[in-house]
């Protein structure tokens, strides 16, 4: 009994002790801080949750702020599933923040924009230069009917890291033309190396393999056609389901990793780091992780087209958008912030942090000290014939939801690319029906 | 007016011993009502809420909601990956009922058996899957069903059993049980801390009892520890039960719900159409459904389990 | 030694080492995927690529500085002792006194009641949290720590109200009628007779509500947007860009932010059980 009873005083001891430190600390109950000199107050919720990423907003921040006395600019770090989660209540509760990152397309900012939460910055943008500094798709990719609600912060582009010890151990090249690539994979597979490590376990790594055939094999006017709307049978046509079956071969032929549906984003790249796989098809925000721990072993390619008249282009998009609350009770301060984050004078801390800001070539006059990888993967983006598209971002949740169970069907061969490509058709009419796109 | 009526017609003295009795009735509300007004206005309201957003079409944000009446459970009820999702779970709960609860109680029950020397270590040891962070849990599952460098595959092919070296996240047909295990892992140790803090309990003299007469160990076991436990088992085998319904977090984390839809279970199944694709009314009716699923299989196993 | 440890039983031998090698077993696949988690914490982060189960070349305490800075867990593990002491004690002693009134006190209603109480485990979090987060707004709790621990005063109660239940269930009846004829009233029955025999069961359940707060991601997540007021889970987001995870930076923050849930559970589940035992029932 005795025992217990210090056992209890220890504990109620060492818990009114925490209590009291928490009186102490009773200011964050309130929640409130206590900063005055700025009078202008910003709340920024941001996607860059690395610390390399985070740094460099920070930075810009403060340059700003020297900029801006009266202006002073608090930011937190999500990640885009939190700020899924977030985002919503905290806009309507009007406690969220004026400045926020998130995904584009019709599923996310279409939403947000269609109920009245954004701010519309078209006049802004205008007054400001934006549609001379941006390329048009970067401003198309936020626009709805015309009218602009955000800007996409970070360009991505879609293609092929190669390991260059295992190249040039059996000699080979860096494939031009689809026929190329199925040639290096066939050598690759005689001598019993995975060739490309595929892993969509996580379903949607599917949407950037999609993306990547489909500009490959059907090439970027065909998919700009379903895009825009301009041709009857949208998505089911022969030539996407040739693209997606074309990804099925390469399973069939040996010459992935044998179960792509079984490996994770994370575990599929490590493969490839190690050496275990030749090459890796995902998107240009790998090139700090490869960098870093493969150095100068890694290259970076396009998937190159099946018809080699096609341009040897990447699918490009959005890593996401900055976007200005409807809340905001300093709209001018935000937009001038928005402004300043992606002016050309900011795109070279961007750059140094392997990130590509979108405007126009800025990326070729700052990458001068930029690593080897990098410079690759800036020059296929700013590839004078331009990029193709990463649909994920622009096609309404709808259509995703479809695609990225079928893409794992494709893969795992219970279904064919013609049933895959007309499911995707489908649910893009029914999308187009309810008004989820337009 | 009743009440009125009573009082002219009752002589006083009888009336204060009513309403003696009426508070002595009451003192034990006394003691529920802290919790009780607390779980009314953060549990019972929102949850409240949630059954108004299920009448409704609301993408999360609008300020038109548009009131649709039952339409979110009449489209529940013909979904048939809604249905998909909810075989799932009840697979599910067979599986967590019968293997994480029996692996907690039987290892309560060797731990505490006379002579078993490092008990602290073994306590200790099975309770620590249930305390690391599920986003920890994915990793390590992940590397473990790997089907190049996984260590299970690895395993398999060493002793050259190839044919069972499958890609157990991969695969419709193993998908699901390779979550659960995955699951059971993080689960039987939690049951085995309960069990244990209830057998710490158990009046000796029963055993004791049972030695007279001859009992063996695992005799006494099921014979006089599992009856004894009969309450704590109900209330580890019912919370297994809701927590399979309710399951989403581990689902997400190693599969999200792929591959297609083959590890789908309701929890994840309602958070994609709350949150990924904008229909929070929706969402809302499934977990309203769920909810009174649940409360149905509850109050029939309560009822069996806590009969006389 | 201990009374109610069955002393009395015979145990046979062979049986023990049948018995040893079963709980050498489990114990192996319990911890083996926390040992390699450990390991990787300890392991060069180009080595989880190339080898995520062997031994590594060189042990490094890299990582775990690195998680400790990055995911800013000097700042965040304040605030998630701020967030669990009140919470695990308001939780014990509300869920206390109610499940006590569920099992021992007679009432009208009490079934119905229960039954009520559980209602709140059947709704997924998910899908009240939408409707909680409006609520939180109307009391203007959003962003403090408030947000973080009142709204486990109802959502836990389900579980914890049925648990001590449950336990309280288990005490015979007659302890209560002793009480009575002692002159106890329902408060000092609980407090002098019952309390001390259910404490196995209260220290358990303060292990599961710490652990269940220290690890709790949703709602500070949501409910909180100052950085100030964080807490630890919040930090492996710091480990993870848009697409890729840090799985070295993971493994050694959550080896680090395990620890303190370990340190409770020693604690209690020790020291309670073996001062219980030895006091209550002489």
């Amino acid at each position: 009994m005795k025992k217990t009873k210090t056992t209890i005083a220890i504990v109620l001891g060492s818990s009114t002790l925490l209590l009291g430190l928490q009186v102490l600390g009773a200011s964050g109950f309130q929640g409130a801080q206590k900063h005055t000199t700025p009078s202008i107050k910003i709340k920024l919720w941001d996607q860059f949750t690395a610390p390399a990423d985070a740094k460099v907003m920070q930075t810009i921040i403060n340059n700003f702020e020297k900029l801006h006395p009266n202006i002073s600019i608090t930011r937190t770090a999500m990640q885009d599933q939190s700020m899924q989660e977030v985002i919503k209540p905290a806009l309507m509760s009007g406690q969220g923040p004026d400045l926020f990152a998130y995904d584009t397309g019709p599923g996310y900012l279409g939403v947000l924009a269609k109920d009245g939460q954004l701010l519309n910055i078209t006049s802004y943008a205008k007054a400001n230069g934006w549609y001379q500094r941006f390329p048009q798709w970067i401003l198309h990719t936020t626009s709805i009917n015309g009218q602009l609600y955000g800007l996409g912060n970070e360009v991505q582009a879609l293609g092929v890291y190669y390991n260059k010890a295992i190249f040039s151990k059996y000699h080979l090249a860096v494939p031009k033309t689809y026929g190329q690539f199925l040639h290096v994979a066939q050598v690759l597979k005689d001598h019993h190396m995975v060739a490309l490590e595929v892993m969509d376990k996580d379903q949607w790594p599917g949407f950037h393999l999609e993306s990547a055939f489909y500009t490959a094999i059907a090439g970027r006017q065909a998919v700009q056609n379903v895009i825009d709307l301009k041709t009857k049978a949208g998505w089911n046509q022969p030539i996407f389901a040739q693209a997606l079956n074309d990804l099925r071969q390469l399973v069939v032929k040996g010459y992935t990793n044998p179960s792509p549906l079984a490996v994770s984003y994370d575990n599929g790249n490590n493969a490839f780091i190690a050496g275990k796989a030749a090459m890796d098809l995902t998107g240009s925000w790998m090139v700090t992780e490869l960098y870093q721990k493969m150095g100068n072993k890694v290259g970076f390619f396009p998937l190159p087209p099946k018809n080699p008249s096609q341009p040897d282009i990447a699918p490009g998009g959005l890593g996401g958008a900055m976007l200005i609350s409807k809340h905001t009770k300093n709209p001018a301060a935000v937009e001038s912030f928005l402004n300043y984050m992606l002016s050309n004078q900011t795109s070279s801390i961007w750059l140094n942090d392997n990130m590509i800001p979108p405007n126009k070539s800025a990326a070729k006059a700052h990458i001068k000290d930029a690593n080897p990888l990098f410079k690759q993967v800036v020059n296929v983006i700013d590839n004078p014939a331009g990029m193709s598209y990463s649909l994920d971002v622009l096609m309404p949740q709808q259509v995703n939801d479809v695609t990225q169970n079928d893409i794992q069907e494709v893969l795992a061969g219970t279904i064919s690319g013609q049933q895959a490509v007309a499911d995707k058709e489908n649910a893009l009419k029914q999308a187009i029906a309810s008004g989820a796109y337009y | 007016m009743s009440i009125s009526n009573e009082i002219s017609n009752t002589p006083t003295i009888s009336l204060q011993k009513k309403i003696k009795n009426w508070l002595r009735m009451l003192m034990p509300m006394a003691f529920i009502l802290p919790a009780l007004i607390f779980y009314l206005v953060f549990t019972i309201w929102p949850i409240i809420g949630t059954f108004r957003l299920s009448l409704f079409t609301w993408d999360g944000v609008s300020s038109v909601m548009q009131f649709v009446g039952l339409k979110n459970y009449a489209t529940l009820l013909s979904d048939p990956l809604f249905w998909e999702s909810f075989g799932h779970n009840m697979i599910w709960i067979v599986a967590m009922v019968l293997i994480p609860v029996s692996l907690g109680l039987i290892f309560a029950w060797l731990l505490s058996l006379p002579g078993i020397r490092g008990i602290s270590f073994f306590r200790v040891t099975y309770f620590m899957p249930v305390v690391i962070s599920l986003v920890a849990v994915g990793i390590v599952w992940n590397w473990i069903y790997d089907p190049t460098f996984g260590v299970l595959d690895s395993t398999l092919r060493f002793f050259g059993l190839n044919f069972l070296a499958l890609p157990w996240l991969g695969d419709p047909q193993t998908v699901l049980g390779a979550i659960i295990v995955a699951a059971s892992w993080t689960y039987y140790g939690f049951c085995m801390v309960i069990f244990l803090s209830a057998m710490q309990g158990l009046d000796p003299s029963y055993f004791e009892a049972a030695k007279l007469e001859g009992c063996k160990t695992w005799q006494s076991f099921i014979y006089i520890t599992i009856p004894l436990l009969k309450n704590i088992i109900t209330l580890v085998v019912l919370n297994s039960l809701i927590a399979s319904f309710k399951v989403f977090d581990i689902v997400y984390i190693m599969t999200n719900g792929g591959p297609f839809h083959s590890s789908e279970v309701i929890g994840t199944y309602m958070y994609s159409a709350a949150f990924s694709n904008s229909q929070v009314g929706y969402g809302s009716a499934i977990s309203i459904f769920l909810a009174l699923v649940i409360v149905i299989i509850s109050v029939v196993y309560m009822r069996f389990a806590e009969r006389e | 030694m201990n009374n109610t440890r069955l002393t009395e039983f015979k145990f046979p031998s062979a049986s023990r080492v049948v018995v040893y090698l079963v709980l050498i077993i489990f114990a192996f696949i319990s911890i083996i995927p926390i040992f390699w988690m450990v390991l990787a914490a300890l392991k060069p982060p180009a080595e989880i690529a190339s080898n995520p189960f062997g031994w590594p070349t060189k042990l490094t305490f890299e990582n775990l500085a690195q998680a400790w800075t990055v995911g800013k867990m000097g700042q965040y593990f304040l605030n998630s002792v701020i967030v669990a002491v009140p919470r695990v004690f308001g939780v014990l002693i509300l869920s206390t006194l109610a499940g006590y009134a569920f099992a021992k006190l007679k009432f009208p209603g009490r079934n119905k009641l229960f039954l009520f109480m559980l209602f709140g485990l059947m709704v997924p979090i998910q899908a009240m949290i939408i409707p909680l987060y409006m609520d939180m707004q109307g009391l203007g709790l959003i962003n403090t720590y408030w947000a973080m621990i009142l709204p486990y005063y109802g959502l836990s109660m389900p579980f914890a109200i049925f648990m001590m239940r449950a336990f309280f269930r288990e005490l015979p009846d007659e302890l209560m009628e002793a009480a009575r004829i002692d002159g106890c009233g329902n408060f000092r029955a609980l407090l002098y007779v019952m309390l001390p025999l259910v404490l196995p069961a209260i220290s358990s359940l303060l292990v599961f509500e710490f652990m269940w707060s220290w690890n709790d991601f949703l709602i500070p997540l949501l409910f909180v947007y100052t950085d100030s007021l964080r807490t630890l889970p919040l930090g492996l987001m710091y480990f993870s860009t848009q697409y890729s995870t840090n799985q070295s930076l993971v493994a050694a923050g959550v080896a680090i932010s395990t620890i303190p849930i370990l340190i409770i559970y020693f604690i209690f589940q020790r020291k309670f059980i073996h001062g219980l035992t030895a006091g209550a029932l002489k």
